[in-house]
Protein backbone atom coordinates (compact mmCIF):
# COMPACT_ATOMS: atom_id res chain seq x y z
CA UNK A 1 0.00 0.00 0.00
CA UNK A 2 2.70 2.47 0.98
CA UNK A 3 4.60 1.80 -2.24
CA UNK A 4 1.80 3.57 -4.10
CA UNK A 5 3.02 6.87 -2.72
CA UNK A 6 5.40 8.80 -4.96
CA UNK A 7 8.53 9.72 -3.04
CA UNK A 8 11.58 11.81 -3.85
CA UNK A 9 14.78 10.85 -2.01
CA UNK A 10 16.48 13.51 0.15
CA UNK A 11 19.33 13.53 2.62
CA UNK A 12 19.12 14.36 6.34
CA UNK A 13 21.62 16.61 8.10
CA UNK A 14 23.32 15.77 11.39
CA UNK A 15 21.04 18.16 13.32
CA UNK A 16 18.05 16.40 11.86
CA UNK A 17 19.51 13.06 12.82
CA UNK A 18 19.77 14.32 16.41
CA UNK A 19 16.14 15.51 16.34
CA UNK A 20 15.11 12.17 14.94
CA UNK A 21 16.88 10.36 17.73
CA UNK A 22 14.98 12.40 20.32
CA UNK A 23 11.53 11.89 18.84
CA UNK A 24 10.33 8.75 17.00
CA UNK A 25 7.67 10.69 15.11
CA UNK A 26 10.27 13.17 13.90
CA UNK A 27 12.40 10.26 12.76
CA UNK A 28 9.47 8.84 10.82
CA UNK A 29 8.67 12.19 9.26
CA UNK A 30 12.28 12.67 8.18
CA UNK A 31 12.14 9.26 6.58
CA UNK A 32 8.91 10.28 4.82
CA UNK A 33 10.63 13.43 3.59
CA UNK A 34 13.57 11.37 2.43
CA UNK A 35 11.33 9.22 0.30
CA UNK A 36 10.44 6.30 2.56
CA UNK A 37 6.84 5.40 1.80
CA UNK A 38 6.68 2.77 4.53
CA UNK A 39 7.56 5.42 7.10
CA UNK A 40 4.45 7.30 6.11
CA UNK A 41 2.35 4.21 6.78
CA UNK A 42 3.98 3.88 10.19
CA UNK A 43 3.32 7.53 10.88
CA UNK A 44 -0.34 7.11 9.99
CA UNK A 45 -0.60 4.06 12.25
CA UNK A 46 1.08 5.94 15.09
CA UNK A 47 -1.02 9.09 14.90
CA UNK A 48 -4.35 8.02 13.49
CA UNK A 49 -6.08 7.07 16.73
CA UNK A 50 -4.81 10.17 18.50
CA UNK A 51 -6.05 12.48 15.77
CA UNK A 52 -9.41 10.77 15.45
CA UNK A 53 -9.88 10.99 19.21
CA UNK A 54 -8.98 14.68 19.18
CA UNK A 55 -11.30 15.46 16.29
CA UNK A 56 -14.10 13.28 17.62
CA UNK A 57 -14.30 15.25 20.83
CA UNK A 58 -13.70 18.52 19.03
CA UNK A 59 -16.32 18.02 16.34
CA UNK A 60 -18.64 15.64 18.16
CA UNK A 61 -18.92 13.27 15.22
CA UNK A 62 -16.88 10.15 14.53
CA UNK A 63 -17.10 10.05 10.75
CA UNK A 64 -16.17 13.72 10.53
CA UNK A 65 -13.25 12.99 12.83
CA UNK A 66 -11.99 10.26 10.51
CA UNK A 67 -12.31 12.55 7.51
CA UNK A 68 -10.41 15.30 9.27
CA UNK A 69 -7.66 12.91 10.36
CA UNK A 70 -7.25 11.82 6.76
CA UNK A 71 -7.08 15.45 5.70
CA UNK A 72 -4.29 16.01 8.24
CA UNK A 73 -2.30 13.10 6.82
CA UNK A 74 -2.84 14.42 3.33
CA UNK A 75 -1.46 17.81 4.36
CA UNK A 76 1.44 16.15 6.14
CA UNK A 77 2.25 14.25 2.98
CA UNK A 78 1.99 17.31 0.79
CA UNK A 79 4.26 19.28 3.11
CA UNK A 80 6.83 16.51 3.46
CA UNK A 81 9.43 18.16 1.27
CA UNK A 82 9.37 21.39 3.26
CA UNK A 83 9.42 19.66 6.65
CA UNK A 84 12.21 20.81 8.96
CA UNK A 85 12.43 19.39 12.50
CA UNK A 86 12.73 22.83 14.12
CA UNK A 87 9.99 21.96 16.63
CA UNK A 88 8.53 18.75 17.98
CA UNK A 89 6.67 16.76 15.37
CA UNK A 90 3.66 16.66 17.68
CA UNK A 91 3.47 20.46 17.68
CA UNK A 92 3.72 20.51 13.90
CA UNK A 93 0.94 17.97 13.40
CA UNK A 94 -1.21 19.64 16.07
CA UNK A 95 -0.87 22.90 14.15
CA UNK A 96 -2.05 21.15 11.01
CA UNK A 97 -4.91 19.52 12.94
CA UNK A 98 -6.00 22.87 14.35
CA UNK A 99 -5.90 24.42 10.88
CA UNK A 100 -7.95 21.56 9.45
CA UNK A 101 -10.55 21.96 12.19
CA UNK A 102 -10.63 25.73 11.68
CA UNK A 103 -11.12 25.30 7.95
CA UNK A 104 -14.06 22.96 8.56
CA UNK A 105 -15.61 25.39 11.01
CA UNK A 106 -15.29 28.22 8.53
CA UNK A 107 -16.90 26.12 5.81
CA UNK A 108 -19.67 25.18 8.23
CA UNK A 109 -20.26 28.82 9.15
CA UNK A 110 -20.45 29.75 5.49
CA UNK A 111 -22.91 26.92 4.87
CA UNK A 112 -24.96 28.08 7.83
CA UNK A 113 -24.97 31.61 6.42
CA UNK A 114 -26.33 30.16 3.21
CA UNK A 115 -29.01 28.21 5.06
CA UNK A 116 -27.45 24.79 4.63
CA UNK A 117 -27.41 22.28 7.47
CA UNK A 118 -24.21 21.78 9.44
CA UNK A 119 -23.06 19.11 11.79
CA UNK A 120 -20.23 20.14 14.01
CA UNK A 121 -19.92 20.74 17.70
CA UNK A 122 -22.69 21.28 20.19
CA UNK A 123 -21.60 24.85 20.77
CA UNK A 124 -22.12 25.54 17.12
CA UNK A 125 -25.48 23.83 17.08
CA UNK A 126 -26.84 25.81 19.96
CA UNK A 127 -26.52 23.53 22.99
CA UNK A 128 -25.40 25.91 25.68
CA UNK A 129 -23.51 25.17 28.83
CA UNK A 130 -26.36 26.67 30.80
CA UNK A 131 -28.64 23.94 29.45
CA UNK A 132 -26.08 21.32 30.33
CA UNK A 133 -25.63 22.73 33.78
CA UNK A 134 -29.38 22.76 34.38
CA UNK A 135 -29.70 19.23 33.12
CA UNK A 136 -26.76 18.18 35.22
CA UNK A 137 -27.60 19.78 38.50
CA UNK A 138 -30.57 22.07 38.88
CA UNK A 139 -33.32 19.74 37.89
CA UNK A 140 -31.77 16.54 39.07
CA UNK A 141 -31.10 15.60 42.66
CA UNK A 142 -27.67 14.41 43.63
CA UNK A 143 -27.52 10.75 42.80
CA UNK A 144 -25.20 8.12 41.54
CA UNK A 145 -24.81 8.35 37.80
CA UNK A 146 -23.52 5.41 35.86
CA UNK A 147 -20.36 5.70 33.82
CA UNK A 148 -22.15 6.00 30.49
CA UNK A 149 -24.26 8.85 31.78
CA UNK A 150 -21.20 10.61 33.15
CA UNK A 151 -19.46 10.21 29.82
CA UNK A 152 -22.44 11.81 28.17
CA UNK A 153 -22.40 14.71 30.60
CA UNK A 154 -18.68 15.29 30.09
CA UNK A 155 -19.03 15.10 26.32
CA UNK A 156 -21.84 17.62 26.40
CA UNK A 157 -19.85 19.86 28.68
CA UNK A 158 -16.89 19.74 26.31
CA UNK A 159 -19.17 20.36 23.36
CA UNK A 160 -20.54 23.42 25.11
CA UNK A 161 -17.15 25.12 25.18
CA UNK A 162 -16.07 27.58 22.54
CA UNK A 163 -14.13 26.16 19.61
CA UNK A 164 -10.74 27.45 20.76
CA UNK A 165 -11.40 26.56 24.39
CA UNK A 166 -12.33 23.04 23.38
CA UNK A 167 -9.25 22.58 21.20
CA UNK A 168 -6.99 23.89 23.98
CA UNK A 169 -8.58 21.58 26.56
CA UNK A 170 -8.36 18.56 24.28
CA UNK A 171 -4.73 19.24 23.34
CA UNK A 172 -3.91 19.55 27.01
CA UNK A 173 -5.82 16.46 28.12
CA UNK A 174 -5.34 14.02 25.28
CA UNK A 175 -1.98 15.13 23.91
CA UNK A 176 -0.43 16.26 27.19
CA UNK A 177 0.57 19.55 25.59
CA UNK A 178 2.12 22.32 27.63
CA UNK A 179 0.92 25.92 27.47
CA UNK A 180 3.70 26.69 25.01
CA UNK A 181 2.88 23.75 22.76
CA UNK A 182 -0.82 24.61 22.73
CA UNK A 183 0.03 28.23 21.97
CA UNK A 184 2.24 27.22 19.06
CA UNK A 185 -0.27 24.75 17.67
CA UNK A 186 -3.12 27.24 17.87
CA UNK A 187 -1.01 30.23 16.82
CA UNK A 188 -1.87 32.07 20.02
CA UNK A 189 0.17 33.62 22.82
CA UNK A 190 0.77 31.69 26.04
CA UNK A 191 -1.33 34.18 28.07
CA UNK A 192 -4.15 33.75 25.57
CA UNK A 193 -3.99 29.98 26.03
CA UNK A 194 -3.99 30.36 29.80
CA UNK A 195 -7.00 32.61 29.55
CA UNK A 196 -8.77 30.11 27.30
CA UNK A 197 -8.13 27.27 29.73
CA UNK A 198 -9.24 29.24 32.78
CA UNK A 199 -12.46 30.26 31.11
CA UNK A 200 -12.96 26.65 30.05
CA UNK A 201 -12.36 25.59 33.63
CA UNK A 202 -15.12 27.87 34.89
CA UNK A 203 -17.57 26.62 32.30
CA UNK A 204 -16.68 22.97 32.85
CA UNK A 205 -16.94 23.41 36.59
CA UNK A 206 -20.45 24.77 36.22
CA UNK A 207 -21.46 21.76 34.16
CA UNK A 208 -19.55 19.02 35.96
CA UNK A 209 -19.52 20.03 39.59
CA UNK A 210 -22.63 18.00 40.49
CA UNK A 211 -20.82 14.92 39.26
CA UNK A 212 -17.39 15.70 40.65
CA UNK A 213 -16.05 12.72 42.54
CA UNK A 214 -18.20 10.22 40.68
CA UNK A 215 -15.92 10.06 37.69
CA UNK A 216 -13.06 8.58 39.60
CA UNK A 217 -15.18 5.83 41.13
CA UNK B 1 -21.33 27.02 42.35
CA UNK B 2 -21.26 29.29 39.36
CA UNK B 3 -19.33 32.14 40.93
CA UNK B 4 -15.60 32.52 40.73
CA UNK B 5 -13.67 30.14 42.91
CA UNK B 6 -10.96 31.98 44.84
CA UNK B 7 -9.23 28.72 45.64
CA UNK B 8 -8.35 28.20 41.97
CA UNK B 9 -5.38 29.95 40.39
CA UNK B 10 -5.81 33.24 38.60
CA UNK B 11 -5.41 33.05 34.82
CA UNK B 12 -3.18 36.09 34.69
CA UNK B 13 -0.63 34.76 37.11
CA UNK B 14 1.72 31.84 36.84
CA UNK B 15 0.04 30.06 39.71
CA UNK B 16 -1.08 27.26 37.42
CA UNK B 17 2.08 25.67 36.14
CA UNK B 18 0.31 23.33 33.75
CA UNK B 19 -2.99 23.04 31.91
CA UNK B 20 -3.94 20.26 34.34
CA UNK B 21 -3.70 22.68 37.23
CA UNK B 22 -5.48 25.34 35.24
CA UNK B 23 -8.45 23.11 34.60
CA UNK B 24 -8.74 22.13 38.24
CA UNK B 25 -11.34 19.50 39.17
CA UNK B 26 -12.60 19.19 35.60
CA UNK B 27 -9.29 17.64 34.59
CA UNK B 28 -10.05 14.26 36.14
CA UNK B 29 -13.59 14.26 34.83
CA UNK B 30 -12.18 14.55 31.32
CA UNK B 31 -10.69 11.08 31.78
CA UNK B 32 -14.20 9.80 31.15
CA UNK B 33 -14.00 10.85 27.52
CA UNK B 34 -13.34 7.71 25.50
CA UNK B 35 -10.23 7.21 23.40
CA UNK B 36 -10.97 6.19 19.84
CA UNK B 37 -9.49 3.06 18.36
CA UNK B 38 -9.74 3.02 14.62
CA UNK B 39 -9.82 -0.27 12.73
CA UNK B 40 -6.61 -1.31 10.95
CA UNK B 41 -8.43 -0.94 7.66
CA UNK B 42 -8.56 2.79 8.18
CA UNK B 43 -4.80 3.05 7.87
CA UNK B 44 -5.00 1.36 4.49
CA UNK B 45 -7.88 3.65 3.51
CA UNK B 46 -5.93 6.70 4.56
CA UNK B 47 -2.82 5.64 2.65
CA UNK B 48 -4.91 4.90 -0.44
CA UNK B 49 -6.65 8.26 -0.17
CA UNK B 50 -3.37 10.13 0.20
CA UNK B 51 -1.83 8.17 -2.67
CA UNK B 52 -4.81 8.94 -4.90
CA UNK B 53 -4.77 12.60 -3.94
CA UNK B 54 -1.03 12.89 -4.40
CA UNK B 55 -1.14 11.26 -7.81
CA UNK B 56 -4.35 12.94 -8.87
CA UNK B 57 -4.54 16.28 -10.58
CA UNK B 58 -6.29 18.06 -7.76
CA UNK B 59 -4.61 16.30 -4.92
CA UNK B 60 -1.42 18.25 -4.79
CA UNK B 61 -0.71 21.82 -3.86
CA UNK B 62 2.73 21.55 -5.36
CA UNK B 63 2.55 22.43 -9.03
CA UNK B 64 5.61 20.26 -9.64
CA UNK B 65 3.55 17.23 -8.66
CA UNK B 66 0.82 17.95 -11.17
CA UNK B 67 0.73 16.20 -14.53
CA UNK B 68 1.67 18.39 -17.49
CA UNK B 69 -1.86 18.21 -18.88
CA UNK B 70 -3.25 19.76 -15.71
CA UNK B 71 -0.54 22.39 -15.71
CA UNK B 72 -1.64 23.32 -19.21
CA UNK B 73 -5.29 23.39 -18.13
CA UNK B 74 -4.54 25.55 -15.13
CA UNK B 75 -2.63 27.93 -17.41
CA UNK B 76 -5.59 27.97 -19.77
CA UNK B 77 -7.82 28.86 -16.84
CA UNK B 78 -6.19 32.23 -16.48
CA UNK B 79 -4.71 32.65 -19.95
CA UNK B 80 -8.01 32.50 -21.85
CA UNK B 81 -9.82 35.16 -19.82
CA UNK B 82 -6.71 37.35 -19.83
CA UNK B 83 -6.37 37.03 -23.61
CA UNK B 84 -10.09 37.75 -24.04
CA UNK B 85 -9.86 40.92 -21.98
CA UNK B 86 -6.74 42.14 -23.77
CA UNK B 87 -8.28 41.31 -27.18
CA UNK B 88 -11.45 43.18 -26.33
CA UNK B 89 -9.47 46.23 -25.25
CA UNK B 90 -7.30 46.28 -28.39
CA UNK B 91 -10.30 45.61 -30.66
CA UNK B 92 -12.28 48.37 -29.04
CA UNK B 93 -9.39 50.76 -29.47
CA UNK B 94 -8.95 49.89 -33.16
CA UNK B 95 -12.69 50.03 -33.86
CA UNK B 96 -12.96 53.34 -32.08
CA UNK B 97 -10.16 54.81 -34.17
CA UNK B 98 -11.68 53.51 -37.40
CA UNK B 99 -15.20 54.75 -36.78
CA UNK B 100 -14.39 58.08 -35.16
CA UNK B 101 -15.03 61.15 -37.45
CA UNK B 102 -12.00 63.02 -38.76
CA UNK B 103 -11.21 65.93 -36.53
CA UNK B 104 -12.07 69.35 -38.05
CA UNK B 105 -9.30 71.95 -38.16
CA UNK B 106 -11.47 74.47 -36.41
CA UNK B 107 -8.65 76.68 -35.33
CA UNK B 108 -7.54 77.53 -38.87
CA UNK B 109 -10.69 77.01 -40.92
CA UNK B 110 -12.88 79.47 -39.16
CA UNK B 111 -10.60 82.53 -39.55
CA UNK B 112 -9.88 81.62 -43.17
CA UNK B 113 -13.57 81.34 -43.92
CA UNK B 114 -14.19 84.60 -42.20
CA UNK B 115 -11.41 86.30 -44.13
CA UNK B 116 -12.88 84.94 -47.33
CA UNK B 117 -16.31 86.15 -46.33
CA UNK B 118 -14.92 89.49 -45.40
CA UNK B 119 -13.13 89.75 -48.75
CA UNK B 120 -16.27 88.87 -50.62
CA UNK B 121 -18.32 91.38 -48.73
CA UNK B 122 -15.65 94.00 -49.21
CA UNK B 123 -15.49 93.26 -52.92
CA UNK B 124 -19.25 93.56 -53.23
CA UNK B 125 -19.21 96.85 -51.38
CA UNK B 126 -16.49 98.20 -53.64
CA UNK B 127 -18.29 97.03 -56.72
CA UNK B 128 -21.39 98.82 -55.58
CA UNK B 129 -19.53 102.00 -54.80
CA UNK B 130 -17.35 101.95 -57.91
CA UNK B 131 -18.34 104.57 -60.48
CA UNK B 132 -19.11 103.51 -64.02
CA UNK B 133 -16.13 103.86 -66.32
CA UNK B 134 -18.15 104.58 -69.52
CA UNK B 135 -18.23 108.39 -70.03
CA UNK B 136 -21.74 108.48 -71.61
CA UNK B 137 -23.08 106.82 -68.63
CA UNK B 138 -21.15 109.22 -66.47
CA UNK B 139 -22.58 112.31 -68.20
CA UNK B 140 -26.14 111.14 -68.26
CA UNK B 141 -26.04 109.95 -64.87
CA UNK B 142 -27.72 111.98 -62.29
CA UNK B 143 -25.55 112.97 -59.40
CA UNK B 144 -26.06 111.08 -56.34
CA UNK B 145 -27.61 112.87 -53.37
CA UNK B 146 -24.25 112.96 -51.73
CA UNK B 147 -22.67 114.61 -54.73
CA UNK B 148 -25.48 117.11 -54.90
CA UNK B 149 -25.04 118.04 -51.28
CA UNK B 150 -21.30 118.28 -51.63
CA UNK B 151 -21.36 120.49 -54.74
CA UNK B 152 -20.67 124.22 -54.15
CA UNK B 153 -23.60 126.49 -54.77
Amino acid sequence: MASELPMLPMKSSSAEMAAAAADPSTALMLRVRDGDAEAFEELVSLWQDRLVTLFRHHMGDHSTAEDLAQEVFLRVYRARESYRPTAKFSTWIHTIANNVASDLRQRSYRRREHGLPMSVSASSSGIGLDQIAVAASGQRPARQADRGELQDVVQRAIAGLGDNQRMAVLLAKFEQCSYEEIAEAMQLSVPAVKSLLFRARDQLRAALEPYAGEGST
Amino acid sequence: MTGPDSSLPDPHTDAAKSPAEALGPAWEMLDLLPRTETPPSMTATTIAMVAASAAGPLGSNDPRNRPARWQRISMIHWAIPAAAVIGALVGGLILGRMTAPAPEPRVWTVPTERVEQWRRREQQRRDQQREPLIPSQRENARPSPAETRAAPR
